[in-house]
């Protein structure tokens, strides 16, 4: 660890935690643009509320505010841990999420780790002989994975495997005593689906950051010097393509959440994403909140990640400092 | 120019991609003419021929309403076509803009611009576009009937597309405007005492035409996924007026008894934006001759 390491990282988590705190301005405001509010809600389930009830109810709720100050209040209960209650579940928003939360992470990282394992080796194998069949035939199921609507994937694999052949449940998670079995078997059609829309978008990146470092003069040096093909692409070609491939996977995070919200709406997958959908849907200001605010986080941080393993890998950036 | 349609017309699969393009869009075109043809309207309720399978009258056969399958997909057609022209292009101009800007200017504003662009591109964009679609209009001042309707729908989404679909434009103009500025003839034009707003319009973005067409042609295909995810969620284009996204709203209730109508209109969005992409991508190659041409 030198101190140039260090600064660096500094630098990237002060920024990090800058953005964060623009996004959550950026969200509440959002949020706000979303038809009613809540005493609206409350006037449209009680016809009894008179005029003044409901001038106390919106001073009660601090909407007799001005937005900045009531933005100011929300920041301050939040970093304090009180992001308020759902109101569809009428519980508080942190107990509603957790479970959430925990399944949209295991539906991510599995998926995740699946298209790399099959994205990394497919793409070095296309890159060995650009335009040869091997790379044509990625380059197609890349094409496909990326212009694939997640959605219709969906509904394509349900209608294969659950209605055409039975063979896996269409919905749900299967946590209802089903046993380790059951939950991975309702796992395997949101992870499919996911890991083929994201394995085409790791594969493009993939193939043609190692035809570009396949091109270059230092590979040309090993060849000449004899070194075997396999050793060439796997020992030097591949951990130099890897660098701009780490940006690229942490710049998709994003897009990863947004195919998780789709898959997990078509699978009844009680998931982040399809509670951020209900919760806009229901109307559930802080739950759709909480709910964008945490992907937010989420992506940032995988970000953070890869901006400090990219540093750790190419001492170039960090020798140059914080650019 | 020349070599430039020649170069692009050596692509086998981006020529058939934009022929494919073509006859859509001629399809989509005729779509009142098609419906005529076959004296069905793409609204009109048949409660006695639903589920109907292919036939003279209706060669896809009929929806859980009785409605006209072909008839529909060719209005889909129209609404995913001009969605895709109306958001990637108003993407590109938004994208284009920021660009010119942060790689005219350089420095502080530049660096401070194109963080800001990653930090859009890191979002979860799926998320915040349903909010975006969900927000109520009048809130921003807008008329209440804003977005109602079938154009007024098209605007909208066009518009919720375009606010998050122009980072790619930026990061390429601001990409060519920087190594651009550096060259001799924009010296020139500096040292003769040309504005700024001269140079960025008049020597920087005619130079820089081609990878913003490029990118253009690649973020319609997007913006078309985009506008059928959110129909598909109920949030984009609403019914009785038809798009592909809806369409598939509708047939995910009925896929046990009718899962060919879950089919039709996700082929169609796949094969038109695979042609949107491959068609992008062989612009893109014809420009920069120094791209891969599959043989290496």
């Amino acid at each position: 660890m030198n101190r140039g390491l260090l600064t660096f990282i500094a630098a990237r988590v002060v920024q990090t935690a800058i953005v964060l705190l623009l996004m959550s301005l950026a969200v509440y405001l959002l949020i706000g643009l979303m038809p009613g509010d809540p005493v609206d809600l409350m006037i449209a389930g009680d016809p009894r509320l008179t005029p003044d009830d409901i001038l106390r109810l919106r001073a009660v709720y601090g909407l007799d505010q001005p937005l900045w100050s009531r933005y100011i209040a929300w920041l301050g209960a939040a970093l304090s841990g009180d992001l308020g209650a759902s109101r569809l579940y009428a519980r508080p928003v942190l107990d509603v999420m957790g479970p959430f939360f925990l399944n949209t992470c295991v539906l991510m990282s599995v998926s995740f780790a699946l298209s790399v394992i099959v994205a990394v080796p497919l793409g070095v194998w296309a890159a060995r002989r650009p335009g040869s069949i091997a790379d044509r035939a990625a380059n197609a199921f890349a094409f496909a994975g990326i212009s694939m609507p997640v959605f219709w994937l969906g509904l394509v694999l349900i209608i294969v495997f659950s209605v055409l052949l039975s063979w896996l449940p269409a919905s749900g998670t299967g946590r209802g005593g089903g046993g380790a079995f059951d939950a991975v078997r309702h796992l395997m059609l949101p992870v499919i689906t996911l890991t083929i829309h994201e394995t085409g978008v790791l594969l493009r990146y993939v193939r043609s950051a190692m035809i570009e470092t396949l091109r270059q003069d230092f590979v040309r040096a090993i060849r000449a010097k004899g070194a075997s093909a396999g050793w060439v692409l796997w020992r030097h070609a591949l951990p130099n393509a890897m660098l701009p491939v780490i940006t690229i996977v942490a710049l998709s995070f994003g897009g990863l959440f947004s195919g998780a919200l789709v898959t997990e709406t078509i699978f009844a997958y009680p998931g982040m994403g399809r509670m951020i959908y209900d919760s806009v849907m229901g109307n559930d200001f802080n739950l759709a909140l909480a709910g964008l605010l945490i992907a937010t986080v989420l992506t940032l941080a995988a970000n953070l990640a890869a901006d400090l393993l990219y540093a750790w890998l190419d001492p170039r950036i960090r020798i140059g400092g914080a650019r | 120019m020349r070599t430039l349609l020649y170069r692009f017309s050596g692509q086998r699969a981006a020529v058939a991609s934009l022929a494919f393009l073509v006859l859509l869009a001629l399809l989509a075109a005729a779509a009142p003419l098609v419906a005529w043809a076959l004296g069905a309207d793409m609204t009109a309720v048949d409660l006695y021929h639903r589920f109907a399978g292919p036939s003279l009258a209706h060669p896809l056969g009929t929806d859980e309403l009785g409605r006209d399958v072909l008839v529909r997909l060719l209005y889909g057609a129209r609404v995913s076509l001009a969605v895709g022209l109306i958001g990637a292009l108003a993407a590109s101009i938004i994208g284009t803009l920021v660009g010119l800007g942060a790689g005219l200017a350089g420095g502080r504003v530049d660096s401070i611009v194109m963080r800001f662009t990653d930090g859009v591109i890191a979002l979860p964009l799926l998320p915040l576009l349903i909010v975006l679609a969900a927000a109520d209009p009048t809130k921003l001042g807008l008329p209440p009937g804003f977005g109602r309707g079938s154009e007024g729908g098209l605007l909208r989404i066009g518009i919720i597309v375009a606010l998050v679909g122009w980072t790619t434009v930026a990061r390429l103009v601001r990409g060519a405007a920087l190594s651009l500025r550096e060259r001799e003839f924009v010296l020139a034009a500096e040292a003769q005492g040309a504005s700024r707003l001269r140079i960025a319009f008049v020597h920087l973005l005619p130079n820089a035409a081609g990878p913003i067409v490029a990118a253009t042609a690649l973020a319609v295909g997007n913006v078309i996924l985009i506008e059928s995810v959110l129909s598909f969620l109920g949030l984009g284009i609403q019914p009785p007026a038809a798009s592909w996204g809806n369409m598939l709203t509708n047939a995910q209730d009925m896929m046990l008894s009718a899962p060919a109508l879950a089919f039709y209109p996700g082929l169609l969005i796949l094969a038109t934006v695979v042609a949107c992409n491959v068609a992008g991508d062989g612009i893109e190659a014809a420009l920069d001759p120094r791209a891969e041409t599959g043989r290496d």
